[in-house]
Protein backbone atom coordinates (compact mmCIF):
# COMPACT_ATOMS: atom_id res chain seq x y z
CA UNK A 1 0.00 0.00 0.00
CA UNK A 2 2.90 2.70 0.78
CA UNK A 3 5.01 1.73 -2.01
CA UNK A 4 2.39 1.85 -4.65
CA UNK A 5 0.81 5.39 -2.75
CA UNK A 6 4.58 6.21 -2.72
CA UNK A 7 4.75 5.10 -6.62
CA UNK A 8 1.52 6.73 -7.45
CA UNK A 9 3.31 10.57 -5.67
CA UNK A 10 6.54 9.85 -8.13
CA UNK A 11 4.49 9.35 -11.48
CA UNK A 12 2.42 12.37 -10.62
CA UNK A 13 3.36 15.64 -12.13
CA UNK A 14 6.19 17.27 -9.67
CA UNK A 15 4.39 20.80 -10.07
CA UNK A 16 0.99 19.54 -8.96
CA UNK A 17 3.16 17.96 -5.24
CA UNK A 18 5.05 21.26 -5.46
CA UNK A 19 1.73 23.58 -5.47
CA UNK A 20 0.29 21.64 -2.39
CA UNK A 21 3.40 21.58 -0.47
CA UNK A 22 3.66 25.32 -0.75
CA UNK A 23 0.06 25.51 -0.21
CA UNK A 24 -0.21 23.93 2.97
CA UNK A 25 2.83 25.28 4.30
CA UNK A 26 2.14 29.28 3.43
CA UNK A 27 -1.81 28.26 4.44
CA UNK A 28 0.04 27.61 8.05
CA UNK A 29 2.73 29.94 8.10
CA UNK A 30 0.32 33.08 7.14
CA UNK A 31 -2.59 31.86 9.67
CA UNK A 32 -0.06 31.49 12.36
CA UNK A 33 1.44 35.02 11.80
CA UNK A 34 -2.23 36.40 11.69
CA UNK A 35 -4.76 34.45 13.42
CA UNK A 36 -2.66 32.78 16.34
CA UNK A 37 0.44 34.97 17.03
CA UNK A 38 -0.38 37.90 19.33
CA UNK A 39 0.32 40.78 17.22
CA UNK A 40 -2.10 40.92 14.32
CA UNK A 41 -4.77 39.44 16.17
CA UNK A 42 -4.96 41.62 19.11
CA UNK A 43 -3.84 44.47 17.31
CA UNK A 44 -5.63 44.40 14.04
CA UNK A 45 -8.31 41.37 14.35
CA UNK A 46 -9.38 41.70 17.43
CA UNK A 47 -10.63 45.93 16.26
CA UNK A 48 -11.63 44.51 12.88
CA UNK A 49 -14.32 41.64 14.74
CA UNK A 50 -15.86 45.55 16.32
CA UNK A 51 -16.37 46.52 13.01
CA UNK A 52 -17.85 43.31 11.42
CA UNK A 53 -20.12 43.83 14.54
CA UNK A 54 -21.14 47.14 13.24
CA UNK A 55 -21.92 45.79 9.95
CA UNK A 56 -23.96 42.94 10.88
CA UNK A 57 -26.00 45.16 12.74
CA UNK A 58 -26.46 48.37 9.96
CA UNK A 59 -27.05 45.28 7.74
CA UNK A 60 -30.16 43.38 10.26
CA UNK A 61 -31.31 46.70 11.22
CA UNK A 62 -32.08 47.81 7.51
CA UNK A 63 -34.67 45.02 7.76
CA UNK A 64 -35.66 45.98 11.25
CA UNK A 65 -33.77 43.76 13.82
CA UNK A 66 -33.76 46.64 15.74
CA UNK A 67 -30.14 45.21 16.91
CA UNK A 68 -27.44 47.09 18.81
CA UNK A 69 -23.51 46.77 18.30
CA UNK A 70 -21.57 47.17 21.86
CA UNK A 71 -17.76 45.73 21.28
CA UNK A 72 -18.17 42.69 19.31
CA UNK A 73 -21.69 42.24 21.00
CA UNK A 74 -24.99 42.23 18.45
CA UNK A 75 -27.79 41.99 20.31
CA UNK A 76 -31.16 42.40 19.52
CA UNK A 77 -34.57 42.21 22.05
CA UNK A 78 -34.47 38.28 20.47
CA UNK A 79 -30.89 36.89 20.16
CA UNK A 80 -27.46 38.00 21.08
CA UNK A 81 -24.21 36.74 19.43
CA UNK A 82 -20.31 37.59 19.55
CA UNK A 83 -18.32 38.29 17.03
CA UNK A 84 -15.13 36.75 18.20
CA UNK A 85 -11.84 35.09 17.15
CA UNK A 86 -12.32 33.03 14.62
CA UNK A 87 -15.66 34.53 12.99
CA UNK A 88 -13.44 37.45 11.25
CA UNK A 89 -13.01 34.70 8.13
CA UNK A 90 -8.58 34.63 8.39
CA UNK A 91 -8.75 31.21 7.98
CA UNK A 92 -10.65 31.62 4.90
CA UNK A 93 -8.30 34.60 3.76
CA UNK A 94 -5.10 32.55 4.14
CA UNK A 95 -6.58 29.50 2.83
CA UNK A 96 -7.47 31.86 -0.37
CA UNK A 97 -3.61 33.75 0.22
CA UNK A 98 -2.03 30.58 0.23
CA UNK A 99 -3.44 28.83 -2.51
CA UNK A 100 -3.05 32.02 -5.13
CA UNK A 101 0.60 33.02 -4.04
CA UNK A 102 1.88 29.00 -4.50
CA UNK A 103 0.64 28.90 -7.92
CA UNK A 104 3.15 29.33 -10.31
CA UNK A 105 1.71 32.26 -12.26
CA UNK A 106 2.77 36.13 -13.19
CA UNK A 107 2.81 38.42 -9.86
CA UNK A 108 0.38 40.23 -11.70
CA UNK A 109 -2.12 38.05 -12.04
CA UNK A 110 -1.96 36.43 -7.97
CA UNK A 111 -1.88 40.72 -7.26
CA UNK A 112 -5.02 40.88 -9.11
CA UNK A 113 -6.37 37.51 -7.40
CA UNK A 114 -5.80 38.64 -4.00
CA UNK A 115 -6.97 42.13 -4.19
CA UNK A 116 -10.31 40.64 -5.48
CA UNK A 117 -10.57 37.88 -3.72
CA UNK A 118 -10.16 38.71 -0.31
CA UNK A 119 -12.34 41.54 0.20
CA UNK A 120 -15.21 39.55 -1.73
CA UNK A 121 -14.72 36.50 0.75
CA UNK A 122 -15.05 39.19 3.63
CA UNK A 123 -18.16 39.72 2.19
CA UNK A 124 -19.13 36.30 1.81
CA UNK A 125 -17.93 35.66 5.38
CA UNK A 126 -20.05 39.18 6.36
CA UNK A 127 -22.88 37.00 4.71
CA UNK A 128 -22.49 34.32 6.89
CA UNK A 129 -22.42 36.50 9.90
CA UNK A 130 -25.82 38.08 9.03
CA UNK A 131 -27.00 34.55 8.30
CA UNK A 132 -25.77 33.30 11.83
CA UNK A 133 -27.90 35.95 13.63
CA UNK A 134 -31.41 35.49 11.53
CA UNK A 135 -30.38 31.72 12.19
CA UNK A 136 -29.94 32.70 16.31
CA UNK A 137 -33.18 34.46 15.45
CA UNK A 138 -35.38 31.91 14.47
CA UNK A 139 -33.48 29.01 15.05
CA UNK A 140 -32.29 29.14 18.16
CA UNK A 141 -32.10 25.23 19.03
CA UNK A 142 -30.13 24.89 15.26
CA UNK A 143 -27.71 27.90 15.96
CA UNK A 144 -24.85 26.40 17.59
CA UNK A 145 -25.00 23.79 14.96
CA UNK A 146 -25.46 25.77 11.88
CA UNK A 147 -22.44 28.02 13.68
CA UNK A 148 -19.62 25.41 13.83
CA UNK A 149 -20.64 22.62 11.03
CA UNK A 150 -22.36 24.44 7.94
CA UNK A 151 -21.43 28.31 8.16
CA UNK A 152 -17.88 27.68 8.34
CA UNK A 153 -17.88 25.11 5.94
CA UNK A 154 -19.98 26.88 3.16
CA UNK A 155 -17.20 30.14 3.62
CA UNK A 156 -14.38 27.79 2.82
CA UNK A 157 -15.93 26.33 -0.07
CA UNK A 158 -16.94 29.96 -1.49
CA UNK A 159 -13.20 30.72 -0.82
CA UNK A 160 -12.89 27.27 -2.89
CA UNK A 161 -15.24 28.37 -5.87
CA UNK A 162 -13.34 32.01 -6.03
CA UNK A 163 -9.88 30.29 -6.33
CA UNK A 164 -11.01 27.97 -8.73
CA UNK A 165 -12.12 30.90 -10.42
CA UNK A 166 -9.05 32.73 -10.16
CA UNK A 167 -6.76 29.74 -11.41
CA UNK A 168 -9.50 29.03 -14.43
CA UNK A 169 -9.32 32.61 -14.88
CA UNK A 170 -6.22 34.57 -14.22
CA UNK A 171 -3.98 32.12 -13.49
CA UNK A 172 -3.34 29.45 -16.10
CA UNK A 173 -3.71 32.59 -18.78
CA UNK A 174 -0.57 33.76 -17.35
CA UNK A 175 1.15 30.72 -16.47
CA UNK A 176 4.74 31.03 -17.33
CA UNK A 177 5.95 28.46 -20.26
CA UNK B 1 -23.36 16.15 -0.20
CA UNK B 2 -22.08 17.43 2.67
CA UNK B 3 -25.77 17.27 4.72
CA UNK B 4 -26.04 14.28 3.62
CA UNK B 5 -22.95 12.58 5.29
CA UNK B 6 -23.01 14.72 8.38
CA UNK B 7 -25.89 12.20 9.77
CA UNK B 8 -23.06 9.22 9.05
CA UNK B 9 -20.43 11.20 10.38
CA UNK B 10 -22.39 12.20 13.90
CA UNK B 11 -23.27 8.03 13.94
CA UNK B 12 -19.10 7.11 13.27
CA UNK B 13 -17.93 10.10 16.21
CA UNK B 14 -17.95 7.18 18.99
CA UNK B 15 -16.22 4.79 17.25
CA UNK B 16 -13.80 7.28 15.88
CA UNK B 17 -13.59 8.42 19.56
CA UNK B 18 -12.91 5.61 21.11
CA UNK B 19 -9.64 4.48 18.13
CA UNK B 20 -8.54 8.28 18.78
CA UNK B 21 -8.24 8.23 22.67
CA UNK B 22 -6.52 4.43 23.05
CA UNK B 23 -4.09 5.61 20.11
CA UNK B 24 -3.77 8.59 21.66
CA UNK B 25 -3.07 7.16 25.45
CA UNK B 26 -0.87 4.93 23.83
CA UNK B 27 1.12 7.89 22.06
CA UNK B 28 1.35 10.09 25.50
CA UNK B 29 2.26 7.17 27.55
CA UNK B 30 5.67 7.25 26.14
CA UNK B 31 6.01 11.24 26.81
CA UNK B 32 4.08 11.18 30.26
CA UNK B 33 2.75 8.16 32.07
CA UNK B 34 1.14 10.60 34.93
CA UNK B 35 -1.44 11.19 32.16
CA UNK B 36 -4.18 8.84 30.76
CA UNK B 37 -6.79 9.56 28.05
CA UNK B 38 -10.40 7.38 27.90
CA UNK B 39 -13.26 7.68 25.38
CA UNK B 40 -16.38 8.78 26.88
CA UNK B 41 -18.90 8.58 24.39
CA UNK B 42 -18.25 11.64 21.91
CA UNK B 43 -15.58 13.25 24.48
CA UNK B 44 -11.67 12.15 24.72
CA UNK B 45 -11.35 12.59 28.42
CA UNK B 46 -7.85 13.55 29.83
CA UNK B 47 -7.00 12.81 33.46
CA UNK B 48 -3.77 13.91 35.25
CA UNK B 49 -2.11 13.32 37.84
CA UNK B 50 -0.79 16.70 38.91
CA UNK B 51 1.57 15.49 41.42
CA UNK B 52 2.91 16.42 44.82
CA UNK B 53 2.49 20.39 43.82
CA UNK B 54 -0.87 20.22 43.51
CA UNK B 55 -1.76 18.14 46.78
CA UNK B 56 -1.99 14.92 44.83
CA UNK B 57 -4.97 15.12 43.17
CA UNK B 58 -6.23 14.01 39.44
CA UNK B 59 -7.53 17.13 37.06
CA UNK B 60 -9.77 16.11 34.28
CA UNK B 61 -9.93 18.09 30.89
CA UNK B 62 -12.71 16.61 27.90
CA UNK B 63 -11.92 17.55 24.07
CA UNK B 64 -14.98 17.25 22.38
CA UNK B 65 -14.15 14.95 19.47
CA UNK B 66 -16.76 16.97 16.23
CA UNK B 67 -14.37 20.23 17.31
CA UNK B 68 -11.21 18.39 15.61
CA UNK B 69 -12.69 16.05 13.17
CA UNK B 70 -15.50 18.21 11.75
CA UNK B 71 -13.84 17.99 8.18
CA UNK B 72 -14.51 15.16 7.77
CA UNK B 73 -17.66 14.54 6.27
CA UNK B 74 -16.43 17.88 3.65
CA UNK B 75 -13.94 15.53 2.89
CA UNK B 76 -15.93 12.86 1.92
CA UNK B 77 -18.23 15.05 -0.12
CA UNK B 78 -15.76 16.37 -2.03
CA UNK B 79 -14.40 13.17 -2.84
CA UNK B 80 -17.61 11.69 -3.56
CA UNK B 81 -18.85 14.72 -5.57
CA UNK B 82 -15.75 14.39 -7.88
CA UNK B 83 -16.08 12.85 -11.11
CA UNK B 84 -13.73 9.54 -11.20
CA UNK B 85 -12.42 7.64 -14.36
CA UNK B 86 -12.99 4.26 -12.32
CA UNK B 87 -14.53 3.91 -9.14
CA UNK B 88 -11.43 2.30 -7.23
CA UNK B 89 -9.77 5.84 -7.69
CA UNK B 90 -12.76 7.24 -5.96
CA UNK B 91 -12.64 4.59 -2.72
CA UNK B 92 -8.92 4.58 -2.55
CA UNK B 93 -8.96 8.68 -2.62
CA UNK B 94 -11.34 8.46 0.29
CA UNK B 95 -9.95 5.89 2.26
CA UNK B 96 -6.33 7.61 1.70
CA UNK B 97 -8.35 10.89 2.81
CA UNK B 98 -9.67 10.05 5.64
CA UNK B 99 -6.94 7.24 6.95
CA UNK B 100 -4.98 11.03 6.86
CA UNK B 101 -7.58 13.12 8.89
CA UNK B 102 -7.99 10.35 11.47
CA UNK B 103 -4.24 10.53 11.82
CA UNK B 104 -4.48 14.07 12.26
CA UNK B 105 -7.36 13.58 14.90
CA UNK B 106 -4.99 11.41 17.10
CA UNK B 107 -2.35 13.55 16.75
CA UNK B 108 -5.42 16.54 18.02
CA UNK B 109 -6.18 14.40 21.25
CA UNK B 110 -2.52 14.37 21.58
CA UNK B 111 -1.85 18.07 21.20
CA UNK B 112 -5.33 18.11 23.64
CA UNK B 113 -3.50 16.65 26.55
CA UNK B 114 -0.47 18.77 26.12
CA UNK B 115 -2.39 21.50 26.27
CA UNK B 116 -3.99 20.12 29.68
CA UNK B 117 -0.26 19.68 31.12
CA UNK B 118 0.53 23.07 30.19
CA UNK B 119 -2.45 24.64 32.07
CA UNK B 120 -1.83 22.84 34.44
CA UNK B 121 1.47 23.69 35.41
CA UNK B 122 0.97 27.24 34.51
CA UNK B 123 -1.59 26.98 37.26
CA UNK B 124 0.74 25.70 39.79
CA UNK B 125 3.27 28.49 38.32
CA UNK B 126 0.60 31.13 39.26
CA UNK B 127 0.12 29.65 42.64
CA UNK B 128 3.43 29.45 43.95
CA UNK B 129 4.94 32.05 42.17
CA UNK B 130 2.05 34.73 41.54
CA UNK B 131 3.29 34.96 38.07
CA UNK B 132 0.44 34.12 35.00
CA UNK B 133 2.21 31.64 32.63
CA UNK B 134 1.46 32.43 28.86
CA UNK B 135 2.38 29.34 27.60
CA UNK B 136 -0.95 27.08 27.33
CA UNK B 137 -2.68 30.71 26.36
CA UNK B 138 -0.13 30.08 23.85
CA UNK B 139 -1.44 26.66 22.57
CA UNK B 140 -4.41 26.85 23.11
CA UNK B 141 -4.61 29.54 20.25
CA UNK B 142 -2.69 27.15 18.04
CA UNK B 143 -5.19 24.38 18.90
CA UNK B 144 -8.00 26.79 18.10
CA UNK B 145 -6.24 27.77 15.05
CA UNK B 146 -5.93 24.24 14.14
CA UNK B 147 -9.68 23.07 15.25
CA UNK B 148 -11.00 26.30 12.65
CA UNK B 149 -8.89 24.99 10.20
CA UNK B 150 -10.70 21.61 9.32
CA UNK B 151 -12.64 22.60 6.22
CA UNK B 152 -9.41 24.12 4.78
CA UNK B 153 -8.08 20.99 6.10
CA UNK B 154 -10.41 18.59 3.81
CA UNK B 155 -10.07 21.19 0.71
CA UNK B 156 -6.24 20.46 1.12
CA UNK B 157 -6.61 16.53 1.32
CA UNK B 158 -9.02 16.63 -1.64
CA UNK B 159 -6.55 18.25 -4.01
CA UNK B 160 -3.61 16.24 -3.03
CA UNK B 161 -5.41 13.11 -3.66
CA UNK B 162 -6.68 14.89 -6.99
CA UNK B 163 -3.22 16.22 -7.65
CA UNK B 164 -1.76 12.62 -6.72
CA UNK B 165 -3.87 10.88 -9.59
CA UNK B 166 -6.18 8.97 -7.31
CA UNK B 167 -9.17 9.88 -9.82
CA UNK B 168 -7.33 9.27 -12.67
CA UNK B 169 -7.45 4.93 -14.43
CA UNK B 170 -3.62 5.53 -14.38
CA UNK B 171 -1.35 8.72 -13.46
CA UNK B 172 -1.15 11.13 -15.88
CA UNK B 173 2.91 10.83 -16.62
CA UNK B 174 2.02 7.43 -17.44
CA UNK B 175 -0.37 8.03 -19.53
CA UNK B 176 1.38 10.55 -21.74
CA UNK B 177 4.17 7.50 -22.32
CA UNK B 178 1.63 4.93 -23.03
CA UNK B 179 0.11 6.90 -25.71
CA UNK B 180 3.43 7.75 -27.38
CA UNK B 181 4.58 3.85 -27.47
CA UNK B 182 1.12 3.28 -29.10
CA UNK B 183 1.48 6.21 -31.76
CA UNK B 184 4.88 4.62 -32.59
CA UNK B 185 4.09 0.79 -32.42
CA UNK B 186 4.35 -1.01 -36.31
CA UNK B 187 0.90 -2.49 -36.94
CA UNK B 188 1.99 -5.88 -37.95
CA UNK B 189 4.33 -6.11 -34.97
CA UNK B 190 3.62 -8.14 -31.93
CA UNK B 191 1.94 -5.98 -29.69
CA UNK B 192 3.63 -4.03 -26.32
CA UNK B 193 1.24 -5.60 -23.77
CA UNK B 194 2.78 -8.92 -23.99
CA UNK B 195 -0.24 -10.92 -25.38
CA UNK B 196 1.29 -12.05 -28.23
CA UNK B 197 -0.89 -10.75 -30.95
CA UNK B 198 -0.20 -8.30 -33.50
CA UNK B 199 -0.58 -4.79 -32.47
CA UNK B 200 -3.11 -4.13 -34.82
CA UNK B 201 -5.76 -6.52 -33.65
CA UNK B 202 -5.02 -6.47 -30.07
CA UNK B 203 -4.41 -2.77 -28.48
CA UNK B 204 -4.23 -0.74 -31.24
CA UNK B 205 -7.96 -2.12 -32.42
CA UNK B 206 -8.91 1.01 -29.45
CA UNK B 207 -6.66 3.67 -31.80
CA UNK B 208 -8.25 2.47 -34.72
CA UNK B 209 -11.51 4.21 -36.19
Amino acid sequence: MASALSGRIRAVNRGAVRYIVLFGLIFVVAYFLVGVAPGVRTGILKPYTGLLARAVTFIVNLFGSGAVATGTLVQSSRFSMDVAMGCDGVEACCFFLAGVLAFPTAWRAKAIGLALGIPLIQVINLGRLVGLFYAGTYLPSLEEELHVYVAQTVVILFSTAVLVYWLERFAVKHRPA
Amino acid sequence: MYLAFLPIWWAALEPLTALAAACADLIYHFLDSSVSIAADGRIARITLDAGAMAGKHLQESGLRMETVAYGMPLLAALVVATRPARLLGKIQALAAGLALMTLLTVLAVVGWARLAGLETHDQMVFATTGTKGHTSAFMYYCFHGYAFSQPVLAVITWMGTAMCGFFDVRPLKDANVRTQEVRTQEPKSRCWCGSGRQFRRCCGKTTRK
